[in-house]
């Protein structure tokens, strides 16, 4: 599979990797931090931290919507890289997109460089993306034949 | 033929023909490919077909990307006060 789109945040942190990388390991943890916003309620449904191990996340937004996450930790490397699948459920508009987050940690003065990569896989968009290739071959050729017809 | 129907107006194949100054067998082929690509979509109106840019899969491919960054930095900023509070 090959990543199409990336998300990417870096961010300081004033704790050490040890405690950073805990953040991500156990589900009372998760549960206190890991949503887009403060109004959004995150309900940990599982969060088996091994490798291969699932996790499944709830998210509760003011409205009343629920969306939901699940996943499978890949890669595991304690205190420094965490790999982990990432899958909204449906009904949401980007449901059934597969994408990956690596987590990566490095001490840093007196803290640690957090990087968040998010990729997103080709297969899911993969129609799509061919078909705005086709799209523009087949508006050029349809140029090439207009322009081909008035020179006649 | 996507910025012809680039206005989100509804055309007939009829019109697009007329536009393009195309035999109408070689629009429906073009109309055809790009229904199955899900870059148009079709309507039928008595004997008319009408054929309308779909909006949604173009805007979706951007957005996945934006969502994913707030998602991420706004996951961040409550580890942060969680930090300053000295939990975890």
């Amino acid at each position: 599979m090959r990543a199409s789109e990336r998300a990417e945040v870096r961010r300081h942190l004033a704790a050490s990797p040890a405690r950073v990388f805990a953040a991500f390991a156990s589900a009372d943890v998760v549960a206190q931090w890991l949503t887009p916003a403060p109004d959004v309620k995150l309900t940990v449904l599982q969060l088996d931290f091994r490798e291969g191990g699932h996790y499944q996340f709830a998210y509760d937004t003011p409205d009343g919507q629920r969306m939901l996450v699940s996943g499978v930790y890949r890669n595991i490397e304690t205190p420094t890289r965490l790999v982990f699948s990432w899958l909204i459920e449906p009904p949401d508009v980007h449901a059934g997109i597969e994408s990956q987050v690596t987590v990566s940690i490095a001490p840093s003065a007196g803290g640690s460089d957090l990087l968040i990569l998010h990729e997103r896989f080709e297969r899911a968009d993969a129609n799509l993306r061919h078909a705005e290739g086709w799209a523009g071959a087949l508006e050029q050729l349809q140029r090439l034949l207009t322009k081909a017809r008035q020179s006649l | 033929m996507i910025h012809a129907l680039a206005g989100g107006e509804a055309r007939s194949a009829g019109e697009l023909g007329k536009q393009f100054n195309s035999a109408q067998p070689t629009i429906s082929r073009h109309l055809k490919v790009l229904e199955q690509a899900k870059l148009i979509e079709r309507s039928v109106e008595g004997r008319v077909h009408l054929f309308r840019l779909r909006q949604k899969p173009l805007q979706e491919a951007g957005a996945w990307v934006e969502r994913q960054q707030r998602f991420w930095n706004g996951a961040l900023d409550q580890f942060e006060t969680l930090l300053n509070r000295g939990t975890p």
